[in-house]
């Protein structure tokens, strides 16, 4: 758990420091992955339509903290605004990351893997509201690469909170 | 542009048309479990099921501890078999061989049922046998029958509770993540042919996986996931066991972990977890296998005598 909240606090620390070029933003997430797991990320926009983002996604506090798995996901990711129409927009999406499992120490379980690499592709829609400071998306996710328990369609629901 | 739209639409309808139109597979043998021209021999041999064996049970017999074996997905009794001679010579239980519902009759049948379909034939057995006054019944399932068993532990309204369930292999999480996809992809996907099994088992397990039955098996470990989630609490008096193998290519051994985490019994305790070294789905059946080896014929024999004892006194 340390290790996360160090992931935690370095993601947001480089995010400060990109924020003193660009307006960051803040992304409460819903992912609808083998869990609902929810998640947080910053976003930060390079240029025209494209922006970078870091997330991290938990089932820690839905199935996890019932009887399924801990699962933490650490997330770093691309948006290509492919396609803009007034405040809606279609974009892409590339994310590469790391899941780990918190199993329970238990000697039958130790062949059981606890953590693995993240590969997905992805499409979504956005839409900023234009009174709101508020962008609601979208996303359909493929994993390249998955872990044991990932599926390999994932689907994602974002609300994005610009804070600067 | 109108052109354009004009090939979209033709393509849209051609996919549903080829997705509609899914044909019945034409190789089906007679000899297959497949064909509706040969019957899975327990369909008609009343000494398969414990409740039809004895027309009238002594106090004995009713004593006598029953495990009701339930097989796996496309397969039939044939999957408990070894285990059956094997107890019963060794051991003072017997041994009821459940068919599921849809399995062992047709490739139709099987296309047409739900997984509630699947499980009914397991219940319909137990109660049959508490009504006869059978004292001591378990519950073991192989891969899906597992799962099924699991399904009923949280839905049913227990008279009598078994004395013990027992989970091989269990499906929660399936090795192969396409089968996430069926629901979604189901009218674009063809029916699946099993190229794992040999000419000889071909009279024992379906060899094609229709759509529609990947859909309900899915829709079956989709729903054990959920339940598992919220906790399943077996009735008082049951002890639970969970085997698995480390490798097995069909089931993913983190089923066993969330079957483990899921499951409690009616003192809030864990069930008891082993794992085994092998690369084997369901190693309780060693029978028509071509790559056994000594460790797996230990590995079923440690799985056997842990059943055993755990129905006899």
């Amino acid at each position: 758990m340390n290790k996360t909240l160090f992931f935690i606090f370095y993601w947001i620390f480089i995010s400060s420091h990109l924020l003193l070029a660009r307006p960051l933003s803040f992304n409460m997430l819903w992912d609808f992955n083998f869990y609902k797991e929810p998640g947080l990320s910053l976003s930060y926009p390079i240029k025209r339509g494209l922006s970078l983002d870091a997330s991290y996604h938990t089932s820690r506090f839905g199935a996890g903290a019932r009887n399924g798995l801990n699962i933490d996901h650490f997330l770093l990711g691309v948006n290509w605004a492919v396609l803009k129409k007034k405040n809606a927009s279609l974009f892409t999406r590339l994310e590469i990351g790391r899941s780990k499992y918190e199993l329970e120490a238990l000697s039958a379980f130790q062949f059981l893997e606890t953590q693995s690499s993240i590969l997905a592709l992805g499409v979504g829609i956005s839409y900023r509201f234009s009174r709101l400071p508020l962008r609601l998306e979208t996303t359909g996710l493929y994993h390249l690469i998955q872990s044991s328990t990932t599926k390999p369609l994932g689907f994602r629901l974002g609300m994005e909170i610009p804070f600067l | 542009m109108n052109q354009q739209r004009l090939i979209m639409i033709a393509s849209i309808l051609m996919l549903l048309f080829m997705g509609c139109t899914r044909n019945s597979p034409t190789d089906i043998q007679p000899s297959w479990l497949d064909s509706s021209d040969y019957l899975a021999p327990s369909l008609s041999d009343p000494n398969y099921l414990v409740s039809s064996r004895f027309e009238s049970p002594s106090d004995l017999i009713l004593n006598t501890p029953v495990i009701i074996a339930v097989h796996g997905f496309t397969a039939s009794t044939f999957e408990w078999q070894e285990f059956k001679t094997y107890a019963e010579a060794n051991a003072n239980v017997l041994v009821s061989l459940v068919l599921l519902g849809a399995h062992g009759r047709s490739y139709d049948s099987f296309k047409q049922a739900s997984w509630q379909d699947w499980a009914a034939p397991i219940m319909e057995e137990y109660n049959r046998l508490v009504e006869l006054g059978y004292t001591q019944i378990g519950l073991a399932g192989a891969s899906t029958g597992g799962t099924l068993i699991a399904n009923a532990i949280e839905t049913t309204l227990w008279q009598q509770a078994p004395r013990a369930v027992f989970f091989v292999d269990t499906l929660v999480v399936p090795k192969d993540k396409m089968l996430y996809l069926v629901p979604y992809a189901h009218y674009f996907l063809s029916d699946q042919k099993s190229k794992s099994i040999n000419d000889a088992d071909r009279a024992y397990w379906y060899t094609y996986r229709p759509v529609e039955a990947l859909k309900q098996l899915e829709s079956v470990a989709e729903t054990l996931r959920s339940q598992l989630e919220w906790g399943i609490t077996l009735p008082a008096g049951t002890s639970g066991f969970i085997f698995q193998s480390q490798r097995d290519p069909t089931v993913d051994p983190i089923s066993a972990y969330l079957l483990y985490k899921g499951l409690r019994d009616s003192h809030g305790n864990r069930l008891s977890v082993s794992t085994y070294d092998s690369d084997l789905h369901v190693l309780t059946r060693l029978d028509n296998r071509d790559l056994v080896t000594d460790k797996d014929r230990q590995n079923q024999r440690d799985i056997y005598t842990q059943i055993i004892s755990a129905m006899t006194p």
